[in-house]
């Protein structure tokens, strides 16, 4: 079998809209007024963003 | 890190090529600023930095599973001492600015314990049957290599399952994080992980023949890049570099939406997670830089020239792909992160973890590439 990489990148963008489509009608909606500051460092809070470290407690 | 045979492809058409990456280039500020004034200016910093990433790691030929590789099997070490130079570049800005902002930055500091040992073997074990590690799975699916794109659901699939059983992976035994600037204070853990890294890199410099130890400039190039983009998504994120969170959120979210159950679940009824099971994935920072890593590599894919025609490899390998891949999303969940999260990030922020995943997973490359090339026939 023979398959472009121009073709397999076109199902992966295909899947990547899919998936933030279906975001799109399923999550909230983005506030962007309550966007935070373009920095983290600075900022006065801490980060609290989803890693892969951040223990389960 | 391409694992198909790959043809090559026409030479390109210079106007041609021009007029495409003027087009590859607008289109990178137009997402850019789309995502910023949708998203906020800190997300589209983010995906900018994304980008870079992607750029970076497929334009220069730089990667972790491959070296790995080269290494174990020609004694190749080139790649693994760039990635060496990149931990200690990376190292030493993350580390101050971690004392300077304690109260905003956090470094990726995770415990010791058998199941993240165990984790990591199994994720160096199966990125080498895949030939791609955590970034390098995004990077060759963005590249349009067909293999990437065959793993990316299962590593998708595989760390999001590894979330739902992580309490009883954790019930087998675990210290307490240790971080090395608790212990040792801040400049005694940069010279910790500066003397380290610096004593692996020379180790690693010995497998090398004597007249062929100098670093090709592209390596030197790609370790700058990637520690300046780590030290700025530090920066912009309050959080280091992070890749396989975004990829179990992902897989969380399509559960979700489903019609499973989540809560249930120890992992996604943590506050933050369940938070992030309902806001869009454009806020959220790991699955934001996972976008522009995708979109990079393939940028930087089309950015050299037409891209070449690919022939697939033997089904028992695509079997083994999903397989690996699976597992290798799974793995790194037990093991806090993937290449990226726990050895990247680990060890360039001071954590004693990013050291023991190192370890652990290099020792499951070694039986990684050995099962690989069983499973071609020796043939690669």
């Amino acid at each position: 079998m023979t398959l472009k990489r121009s073709h397999t990148i076109g199902v992966l963008l295909l899947g990547l809209f899919g998936l933030l489509f279906l975001d799109l009608l399923f999550s909230a909606p983005i506030d962007p007024f309550r966007a935070p500051p373009p920095l983290a460092f600075g900022s006065g809070t801490q980060a609290s963003g989803g890693f892969c470290a951040t223990p389960l407690e | 890190m391409s694992s198909t045979t790959v043809t090559t492809a026409g030479p390109a058409n210079p106007v041609e090529q021009r007029r495409l990456r003027i087009l590859l280039s607008l289109g990178m500020i137009l997402l850019i600023l789309l995502l910023a004034i949708y998203a906020g200016i800190r997300q589209g910093i983010l995906l900018a930095i994304g980008l870079g990433f992607g750029i970076t790691l497929e334009g220069l030929g730089f990667g972790f599973a491959g070296p790995w590789r080269r290494a174990i099997l020609e004694r190749n070490t080139h790649g693994i001492q760039a990635q060496i130079l990149a931990l200690g570049l990376a190292a030493l800005p993350s580390l101050l600015l971690l004392d300077i902002a304690a109260g905003e930055l956090t470094g990726a500091t995770a415990p010791v314990g058998v199941a993240m040992i165990f984790g990591a073997f199994v994720f160096g074990a199966a990125m080498q049957v895949v030939l791609g590690c955590g970034s390098g799975t995004l990077v060759n699916a963005g590249s349009g290599n067909l293999m990437g794109l065959w793993a990316l659901p299962f590593f998708i699939a595989g760390s999001f399952l590894g979330t739902l059983h992580l309490p009883e992976w954790h019930a087998l035994g675990q210290l307490e994080p240790i971080a090395l600037s608790d212990w040792l204070g801040t400049l005694g853990a940069i010279l910790l992980t500066l003397g380290l890294l610096a004593g692996l890199a020379w180790w690693f410099r010995q497998w090398m023949p004597s007249n062929d130890r100098i670093l090709p400039r592209k390596f030197l190039l790609a370790a700058g890049f990637l520690a300046g983009l780590a030290v700025l998504n530090l920066l912009v994120a309050g959080q280091p570099w992070g890749v396989a969170y975004g990829l179990g959120l992902w897989g969380a979210k399509l559960a979700h939406w489903s019609g499973i159950e989540l809560a249930n679940f120890a992992f996604w009824s943590v506050a933050s997670n369940a938070e992030r099971l309902t806001q869009s994935l454009l806020l959220d920072i790991t699955s934001v830089t996972d976008f522009g890593l995708l979109l990079g590599a393939g940028i930087a894919a089309r950015w050299k020239g037409p891209l070449a025609a690919q022939v697939s490899l033997p089904t028992r390998l695509w079997i083994a792909g999903a397989i690996a891949a699976l597992l290798m999303g799974y793995a790194s969940r037990l093991a806090y992160g993937c290449n990226v999260g726990a050895l990247f990030s680990g060890i360039s922020t001071g954590s004693l973890h990013g050291w023991v995943w190192f370890a652990a997973a290099f020792a499951g490359s070694i039986i990684g590439v050995r099962l690989r090339n069983h499973l071609i026939g020796g043939s690669r």
